[in-house]
């Protein structure tokens, strides 16, 4: 019987992990003007442990990255492997699938380990499958950061570590 | 003259194409990938009367971080006497005094293949503006070169000909249909000791040249033929390339003993000068990842006097990513 519980309670803590995860991610990169350039990106992208496969529109100059299942998805490593390839994150969304999360007043969630601050919507939970844009220096140009640089507030209570700021 | 004009024209007036900065001769602003290594093999070269002059190099660079590259570079060519030529300098007499010239060097001369030498060049990126498909970048250079060659002209080539100390500022600006990066900076190379023949057939003579100072100032485009339009690694990629490469240098000091002997300069190979030079060019990218290109060099205003014309410049360049 207690070896059935412990099956069961593993069984539930990895359903939990495997559906709440970012499952994918597109990417707009500026700078990008050739097809090595953008192969250079895509080769960056590629050296992330997490990322299962990287499809670049040459175009457009954006990229839709897909993830390992279960992986713990980092959003920073991402802009950094744009940022070593020598180019800028033009912008950054990605697909969360969410169990459900009622949203604090100020905006604040925990999602697979990563604490995040919604700004800017009257939005009061999170459930299924939502895209959601990073903001930060590292996901926007200058310009576009400076915008939103204003409503960029950490007020999660007792919370001092690093959140990212996303919007819907 | 009016093709080459033409041509700059269909640059600027080019529309809906992207620009191409990966210019076979000149450094774009843009840095090699962090962790990334590039290797590059070139080849040099044009007939000097009769010979036919080589210089074969390889250049490997890395991105050591997103803004900071670093190159080597090592070649080896038959450009050079193993010492310096016999009509460098020449001397006649009156009374008891000696009177010291530079001579006439003769050229077409069959040399031997050497190590020219190496170079270490970086660069850092200080300026970034990106758009979605423009960017705008400078970025500084240093370039240290070690030569050991019996080089007998004033204008100063590092890596090839000169030992020595380069550094400038490089342009890039890239917008929708043309790119362009206009290079500037400086050369000091370090003054070779050795000897000279006698032309009179005494022992050779310990011979210092000290080479011109020198000024570049390099501006080039490049424009994308081919794809019209991106769809995947594999499409070949076509860029043709328009480089005008121009340098100013000072004169040189010849000295034999402790006497100048270089004064007045008879030859126009040590003489001050300045010139620039077109280099027409076109390159293929295969699956986006080997790099072949191909540029003929031709004098645009004025001439070069330590290379003849036209000049031909080959190289092979591929980026590895690591695991």
């Amino acid at each position: 019987m207690k070896g059935l519980t412990i099956i069961l309670l593993c069984l539930c803590f990895f359903s939990y992990f495997s559906g709440a995860q970012i499952t994918e991610v597109e990417i707009g990169v500026n700078g990008l003007t050739c097809s090595q350039c953008s192969r250079t990106v895509e080769m960056r992208i590629r050296k992330l442990s997490f990322v299962k496969n990287v499809e670049m529109n040459l175009e457009h100059t954006e990229g839709k990255i897909l993830f390992k299942n279960g992986a713990q998805v980092n959003i920073d490593k991402i802009a950094q492997a744009v940022n070593d390839a020598g180019f800028s994150v033009r912008y950054l969304q990605a697909s969360f699938t969410f169990d459900h999360i009622d949203l604090a007043p100020s905006g604040c969630f925990e999602f697979d380990k990563d604490n995040y601050v919604l700004i800017n919507t009257q939005k009061k939970e999170l459930k299924g499958t939502t895209t959601l844009k990073f903001i930060g220096k590292k996901f926007l140009p200058k310009k576009d950061f400076d915008k939103w640089q204003p409503y960029m507030k950490n007020s999660c209570a007792g919370n001092n570590s690093k959140v990212y700021f996303v919007t819907m | 003259m009016k093709i080459y004009i033409c041509l700059i024209l269909y640059f600027f007036t080019a529309t809906s194409i992207d620009a191409q900065e990966l210019y076979p001769i000149c450094e774009p602003a843009s840095n090699v990938p962090k962790g990334t290594l590039g290797v590059r093999v070139f080849d040099e070269s044009y007939k000097e009367v009769s010979i036919y002059r080589h210089m074969f190099g390889i250049k490997l660079m890395y991105g050591l971080t997103p803004k900071l590259s670093i190159y080597v570079s090592a070649c080896m060519s038959n450009h050079h006497s193993p010492v310096l030529p016999v009509g460098l300098t020449t001397h006649t007499h009156s009374g008891n005094k000696t009177i010291y010239t530079t001579g006439n060097i003769t050229r077409g001369v069959q040399y031997p293949y050497e190590f020219n030498g190496d170079d270490l060049y970086i660069k850092y990126r200080f300026v970034t503006s990106d758009g979605q498909n423009s960017h705008f970048r400078m970025a500084a250079y240093g370039e240290l070169s070690y030569v050991n060659e019996a080089h007998d002209e004033t204008e100063p080539t590092l890596l090839d000909d000169n030992s020595g100390f380069g550094a400038g500022i490089i342009t890039t600006y890239l917008i929708h249909h043309f790119a362009a990066t206009f290079t500037t900076g400086i050369v000091l190379p370090v003054a070779y000791n050795g000897y000279a023949p006698d032309p009179y057939g005494g022992a050779d003579v310990a011979t210092k040249l000290v080479y011109g100072n020198a000024v570049i100032y390099n501006l080039s485009f490049g424009y994308l033929l081919y794809p019209r339009h991106y769809k995947n690694y594999s499409q070949t990629n076509w860029n043709v390339y328009i480089e005008f490469m121009g340098k100013s240098y000072g004169e040189a000091k010849v000295y034999q003993g402790p006497q100048m002997v270089s004064s007045p300069i008879l030859t126009p190979l040590l003489q001050a000068g300045n010139y620039i030079e077109i280099y027409p060019g076109i390159q293929c990218i295969i699956k986006s990842d080997l790099r072949i290109d191909f540029s003929i060099g031709y004098p645009f205003l004025g001439t070069s006097y330590v290379r003849f014309y036209p000049v031909y410049m080959f190289g092979i360049q591929r980026y590895f990513y690591g695991k």
